[in-house]
Parts: structure tokens; sequence; C-alpha cells
């Protein structure tokens, strides 16, 4: 009961690791693109972030429109992630939107 | 899985995301080359604070070869969702102050959640991330003033990242003309 217990949280730490393409089990920085849009270059920069613990809570909005909000974007260039993890104990996803 | 092996994970994930405090500005910021210039960003930092309003959450957005002004975006609570008008951070003699815009003012909780945005020249920032400095911030509403302040240890954990961040940016921009 107590190694399912075990396996249970560990599969659900990394869950956690959300949208990385690739990810370590013990240790994870990962920086990624999203989208690409058709318009032309970039003066401002929101992010927008979610909390992952133990694999268990995760708290946040990182939605690209909260990212854009943060910075006043209104015409979106591109958007970026960034994944990070440690041990799938305490895991950080940032959303990255360039725009103008 | 055993208890030991564990421990172990959790010492060499500690270490390795110790490895990148102190002055290691990798995870601290952002940037792109564009075809008109390279845009920086910092991510949001929480230093600044307020016995009763709470933090302030900041972040700061360059694009070279623009106008030379950097945006310095900031989060703060207040009790009453009166805008601010005016903001002044300070470090030592360096000034980052001016007329802020607001982005938005939304209800959190019981109180208002505020975000502005102000344009401040970017060779102001290399020096105003000096350790040594006791940095203060000051945000104007009207006859209202609001004080914020950071502590000690935190400003010197943060200011030599700022610093070589807006360092970096500086010798690329020199570097690129």
């Amino acid at each position: 009961m107590k190694k399912l217990l075990l396996a249970a949280v560990a599969a659900l730490a990394c869950a956690s690791c959300a949208k990385s393409p690739v990810m370590g089990g013990i240790y994870t920085d990962i920086k990624d693109g999203m989208a690409v849009t058709g318009n032309a270059g970039s003066t401002k920069v929101g992010t927008a972030e979610v909390k992952g613990y133990v694999g268990l809570v995760a708290m946040g909005d990182a939605s690209i429109q909260t990212a854009a909000r943060e910075a006043g974007i209104t015409r979106i260039h591109h958007v970026d992630y960034q994944t990070k993890s440690y041990v799938g104990v305490y895991t950080i996803y940032t959303v990255i939107v360039y725009g103008d | 899985m055993t208890k030991r092996s564990v421990v172990l994970a959790l010492l060499f994930a500690a270490g390795v995301s110790g490895g990148l405090s102190a002055q290691d500005i990798r995870g601290r910021y952002v940037s792109r080359t564009q075809e008109d210039g390279t845009i920086y960003h910092t991510f949001p930092c929480t230093l600044f604070e307020h016995p009763e309003a709470g933090d302030l959450t900041f972040d700061i957005t360059y694009k070279e070869d623009a106008d030379g002004l950097a945006t310095l975006n900031f989060t703060c609570e207040m009790d009453g969702a009166v805008p601010i008008d005016s903001v002044c951070f300070a470090a030592g003699a360096v000034r980052l102050q001016g007329a802020v815009e607001k982005l938005y003012i939304e209800p959190e909780r019981k109180r208002w959640r505020h975000r502005y945005s102000l344009r401040t020249p970017v060779e102001a920032l290399y020096p105003f991330f000096d350790a040594e400095a006791q940095p203060k911030a000051a945000l104007y509403a009207g006859e209202c003033v609001w004080y914020y302040r950071v502590k000690r240890s935190a400003w010197r954990s943060y200011a030599p990242v700022g610093r070589k961040i807006f360092e970096m940016v500086r010798v690329n921009e020199a570097a690129g003309r």
C-alpha cells in the first residue's frame, strides 16, 4: 500500500511537468515556443505563471491573455513558455508573451 | 525508491537550484533578437514591501535601438481603487521616477490589485542596482503617498543580478553600434 501511494505521488509529480517535450525526473529547466502570429515585431513582454507543489496542488493563471494584459499587449507577436521542476516537488510553468 | 535516494535527489535538486542563484542571471531574464533590435525582459521580482499595503512586484523590459527608454511595470495591492499618478524608485543617488500609465485596477479578495507602467532611461538601471544602496519606492496618488522599502538581504541578493543584466544590455548595445 505504501509503495502504491509513493508510485501515485511520483506519477502525479511527473505529470506536473506540463507541456514539456523533454523532462527530467530530478531537475527540469526548459524553454520552448508555443505560438507565432503574423504580427510584426514586439516592444513589450508579459509573463504569467502557475506553480505546482508535490504534484498534488497547482495554482495560478498562465493564460496568454493574462500574460498579455500584464504588459498591456494588444497585438501578440509570439508566445514562449518555460518549465522548471525540482524533483517534481516544486514546479513553475511560465508563459511569456511578446507583442505590442 | 528508498528514503535515502529520495533525500539524495532532494539534495541534488537543491544544489542545482542553489547554483542558479547568487549572481547567475540565467532564469532571471529572457531576451529575443528581432529585426529591429534585441528585446530584454527581467522576470517579475518582489522586493519592495509596505507594512500595510503589502508587496510590490516589478519587471523591466527594454528594446534595443528604440528611444533609450525601458519599461518598468509594477503590481501592488491597496485598500482602495484610487489610481496612482506617479512613482519614484530610489537607490542611492539614482532615481527612476515619473508619471505612470495605468495598465489595470481590479478587485482581489477584499483589496484592489493595481498594475502600472513607468518609462525610464535605460542607462539609469545599471547604477540603480547598487547592492550597497538602501532602495525605497514612493507611490503618489494626489496628496497620498505610500512608501515601500526593501530588506537589506533581499536587495543584496538581487541587486548584483539586476546590475549584471543591464551591464549585458549596455555592452551588447554598444557593440552593435
